[in-house]
C-alpha cells in the first residue's frame, strides 16, 4: 500500500490496530516505497506481471482506468451492504467508478486552495486576498517591490505546487472547470490552459524563488516554511506542518491563513480510494475486511484528526485544527470546483509537464507550444 | 600441454549456461517483443515494424541518439585524451604521483547517486558552488539555473563526467609503466626528446590498451543513466535525454514495453557499430611489436 508522506503515522496505526482487532483472521503486511512517483512506478510493474497486491491505494494518482481488468468490481459488495453503500459520498463514488462499476472505495476529500502568508502580506501592503487574477499578480507585484519572492513553486515530480497554480487558473472560467473535470482529456488546445500556462510563464521568470526550476515540492514547501515566499498551492494535510517547530518558527502558524484562488476557484473533488486486486474469493473477503476498515468512519475521523486530510463522510464534531476547517468551508462555498490533474490526466501528460515547466519557464516554448506537447503526451 | 577439449568446454559451460540464461534469452525476447505491442491494459499483439517506424519519425529518439553519440564522441575523444595525459604525467613519478592518481580515482569509486548530489550542489542555483564563485568574482549575485536551462543542461551534464578520466589514467598508467625501461634508455641515447619518446615510442606501444580505452570510455556513454535521471532527468524538455533514459520513461512512465524494447534494440545494434568500428581504427587485432 502507499503510505504517503503526510499519511504515513496513520497508515502505520491504522494497519496495526487492524492487525490486533482481526489478530488469528487477517494479517496485513504492508510495504513502504519512499516517494509517490516511485511507488506509482513499482505498481505498474506488479500489474504488467500480474503481481498487484491485493491492496492498493495510490494517493491521489488515478491508476484505475489503467488497470481496471485487474481491479476487483465492487459494485455486489456494495449492493450486499447498503449502510457501507450509503456511508460514501455520491461525489466520492462517481471519481472511483467506471462504467456504473465502483472500482475504489472512497475515503479522502480533495480539497485544496492556497495559503499564504499574512505578515508578509502585512509588509508588502495588501490588505484583501486577491479576487481576480489580475489582483493576484498585483499582489505579487507590491510583494517583489517588499523585497518578498510571491509564490513557491516547483517542476519535478510533475511540478505539484505549479501545477495546482495552473489548474486554478484553467478553472477560473466555465469551459475551463469542465475542462478540469474531464476525466483523461485527450487535447489540451484551449485558450483557458494557454492563458493558464502564459500565466505560469510569467509567474516563473518573474515570481518565484531561483530554485523552483527543477526543484521538488520539498523544495517549494521548505521556501514558504522558511518565510522566503509569500504563498503556496497546497492542500490541508499540510497544516499539521504549520504548527511542527521541528520545521517552522514557533509563531509561524498564526501568521497563516488559507484563501480560494482567484475568481473563486477551489480544488473540490472526490478521490481515488482503495482498490482491491486479489484473486481469490477467501483474498477478496479479507481485503475487503481490511478495506472497510480503513475507510470507517472512526479512519478518516483520525486521518483528519491527525493528518488533516478531509475525510469523504461528513464528520462534524471532529477536533481539527482551524485552517482545515476554514479550507473545507471554502470548498463549500466555491463559484468553480475543479478535480486535480493526478486524479484526471493521463499518467503520460502528468510526467510531461515537468519536462515542459523548464522549458516554458526559460521561453524555450511558448505557451501554445506548452498546451500542444501535452496534447501530444495524452496520444 | 594442449588442454582437452572436452576439459575446456566442461570449464566454459557454466559461464555460457549463465550467458544464455541472464543475457541471450532476455536479448531474445527484447528483439521478439520489439516487433509487437505491448502496452500496459492492452492485449499482446503483432506489429511488425510499426514500433522501429514510430522511432524513426519520433523527435525524442532522434533528440536521445544524438546526445547519446555526442557523448560517445566526446567520451572517446576528449575523456581518453585528458586520461591518457594524465597516465603520461603520472608516469614521470613526479613526488607526491600516488596522492594525485587516488584523487583521480574519487569520482569513479564513490556512489554514482553520491556524485549526483554533489553535482547538484555544485549547480546549485541558489547558493551553489559555480554561482558563488562568479558571484565572489563579479562581485554582484549570480543565479544561474544551470541544470534547467535548456542553453546550459547539456554541458552541466557533460560535465558530470568529462572531466574524471581516473579509470582510463589507471589503464593507461598501467600500460605505460609496463614498458622495458631498455627501450625508453635506447631511444634516450638515439637523441629522442621527451616529447618524441612519448609519441614516437610509448604512444604506439600502448595501442591497444589506448584502443581499450577508447572503447570502455564510449561505451560507458551507451549506459550513461543514474546520473543524468538524478540531476536533470532528460530535461528541460529533451536536451539531455539519451536513449537508455529514454527507454526507461517509456516502459515505465508510458509503459509502452514493445516500443521501449524496439529502442533497446537500435541502442544494442549502435553499440555494436561503436565498438566494430573502434576495433578497426585501433587494429586492435594487429600487434605492431
Amino acid at each position: 500500500m502507499c503510505g504517503t508522506a503526510s499519511q504515513t503515522e496513520w497508515a502505520a496505526e491504522r494497519v496495526a490496530t487492524f492487525n490486533e482487532q482481526y489478530a488469528g483472521q487477517y494479517k496485513v503486511v504492508m510495504e513502504e516505497i519512499p516517494g509517490d512517483q516511485n511507488y506509482i512506478d513499482k505498481l505498474k510493474v506488479l500489474y504488467s506481471a500480474d503481481d498487484l497486491p491485493d491492496v492498493i491505494v495510490t494517493g491521489g494518482y488515478n491508476l484505475i482506468d489503467m488497470m481496471q481488468d485487474k481491479l476487483v468490481d465492487l459494485t455486489p459488495y456494495m449492493e450486499e451492504d447498503p449502510e457501507w453503500a450509503d456511508f460514501m459520498s455520491d461525489v466520492g463514488v462517481k471519481v472511483n467508478s467506471r462504467d456504473g462499476k465502483l472500482y475504489a472505495v472512497p475515503y479522502i476529500r480533495q480539497i485544496v486552495g492556497y495559503y499564504y502568508n499574512t505578515e508578509l502580506f502585512e509588509q508588502a501592503g495588501i490588505e484583501s486576498v486577491p479576487a481576480t487574477w489580475d489582483e493576484f499578480f498585483e499582489a505579487c507585484d507590491k510583494l517583489l517591490a517588499a523585497g518578498i519572492t510571491p509564490v513557491s513553486m516547483d517542476t519535478a515530480d510533475s511540478g505539484w505546487c505549479t501545477s495546482l497554480m495552473l489548474g486554478a487558473m484553467v478553472g477560473s472560467t466555465d469551459s475551463g472547470e469542465e475542462f478540469m473535470n474531464t476525466n483523461q482529456p485527450t487535447d489540451y488546445n484551449n485558450q483557458d490552459l494557454i492563458d493558464a500556462a502564459a500565466r505560469i510563464q510569467t509567474m516563473f521568470q518573474k515570481y518565484t524563488t531561483a530554485d523552483a526550476i527543477g526543484g521538488d515540492y520539498a523544495a517549494a514547501a521548505n521556501n514558504f516554511f522558511n518565510e522566503k515566499t509569500a504563498i503556496i498551492a497546497n492542500g490541508p494535510w499540510m497544516v499539521s506542518k504549520f504548527y511542527d517547530t521541528s520545521v517552522v518558527s514557533e509563531d509561524f502558524a498564526d501568521k497563516i491563513a488559507v484563501a480560494a484562488y482567484p475568481e473563486g476557484v477551489m480544488y473540490n473533488s472526490g478521490q481515488i480510494g482503495w482498490s482491491i486486486a486479489s484473486k481469490t474469493p477467501e483474498k477478496i473477503e479479507a481485503s475487503l475486511a481490511f478495506v472497510k476498515f480503513m475507510t470507517s468512519e472512526e479512519s478518516q475521523r483520525l486521518d483528519l484528526e491527525v493528518c488533516s486530510v478531509v475525510p469523504d463522510c461528513t464528520i462534524a464534531d471532529a477536533d481539527v485544527y482551524p485552517l482545515v476547517n476554514e479550507t473545507i468551508a471554502l470548498a463549500d462555498t466555491a463559484e468553480h470546483s475543479i478535480n486535480d490533474y493526478q486524479s484526471l490526466w493521463h499518467a503520460t501528460v502528468v510526467d510531461e509537464v515537468s519536462v515542459q515547466y523548464p522549458l516554458l519557464a526559460d521561453g524555450s516554448i511558448t505557451p501554445e507550444q506548452f498546451a500542444q506537447a501535452l496534447t501530444d503526451a495524452a496520444a | 600441454m594442449k588442454p582437452k577439449k572436452t576439459t575446456l568446454a566442461a570449464f566454459l559451460l557454466p559461464c555460457i549456461l549463465l550467458f544464455l540464461l541472464i543475457y541471450l534469452v532476455p536479448l531474445v525476447l527484447v528483439a521478439v517483443s520489439s516487433f509487437a505491442n505491448w502496452r500496459i491494459g492492452q492485449p499482446l499483439s503483432f506489429a511488425g515494424l510499426s514500433n522501429y517506424v514510430q522511432a524513426f519519425h519520433d523527435k525524442n529518439v532522434r533528440a536521445a541518439v544524438g546526445h547519446t553519440l555526442l557523448w560517445v564522441i566526446a567520451q572517446a575523444t576528449i575523456h581518453v585524451f585528458l586520461g591518457t595525459l594524465l597516465a603520461f604525467i603520472l608516469a614521470k613519478k613526479f613526488r607526491g604521483w600516488k596522492v594525485f592518481r587516488t584523487v583521480c580515482m574519487l569520482p569513479n569509486v564513490i556512489s554514482t547517486a553520491a556524485l549526483a548530489m554533489i553535482l547538484l550542489n555544485v549547480f546549485k542555483t541558489d547558493g551553489g558552488l559555480v554561482n558563488g564563485l562568479i558571484s565572489l568574482l563579479t562581485g554582484s549575485k549570480f543565479e544561474w539555473n544551470w541544470y534547467f536551462n535548456s542553453s546550459t543542461a547539456l554541458p552541466a551534464v557533460t560535465l558530470g563526467w568529462l572531466l574524471y578520466p581516473g579509470m582510463i589514467t589507471i589503464l593507461m598508467l598501467a600500460a605505460i609503466t609496463s614498458i622495458s625501461n631498455d627501450l625508453l634508455e635506447a631511444a634516450r641515447i638515439d637523441g629522442a626528446t621527451s616529447l618524441q619518446i612519448n609519441l614516437r615510442v610509448i604512444l604506439p606501444m600502448v595501442r591497444n590498451t589506448l584502443g581499450t580505452s577508447v572503447i570502455v570510455a564510449a561505451t560507458s556513454m551507451l549506459k550513461e543513466f543514474e546520473l543524468i535521471y538524478l540531476t536533470t532527468n532528460g530535461g528541460p524538455g529533451n536536451a539531455t535525454l539519451n536513449l537508455p533514459l529514454y527507454i526507461y520513461k517509456t516502459a515505465f512512465t508510458e509503459n509502452n514495453y514493445s516500443y521501449s524494447n524496439a529502442m533497446s534494440v537500435l541502442l544494442i545494434l549502435l553499440g555494436v557499430l561503436i565498438v566494430y568500428a573502434i576495433n578497426r581504427l585501433f587494429r586492435m587485432e594487429e600487434s605492431d611489436y
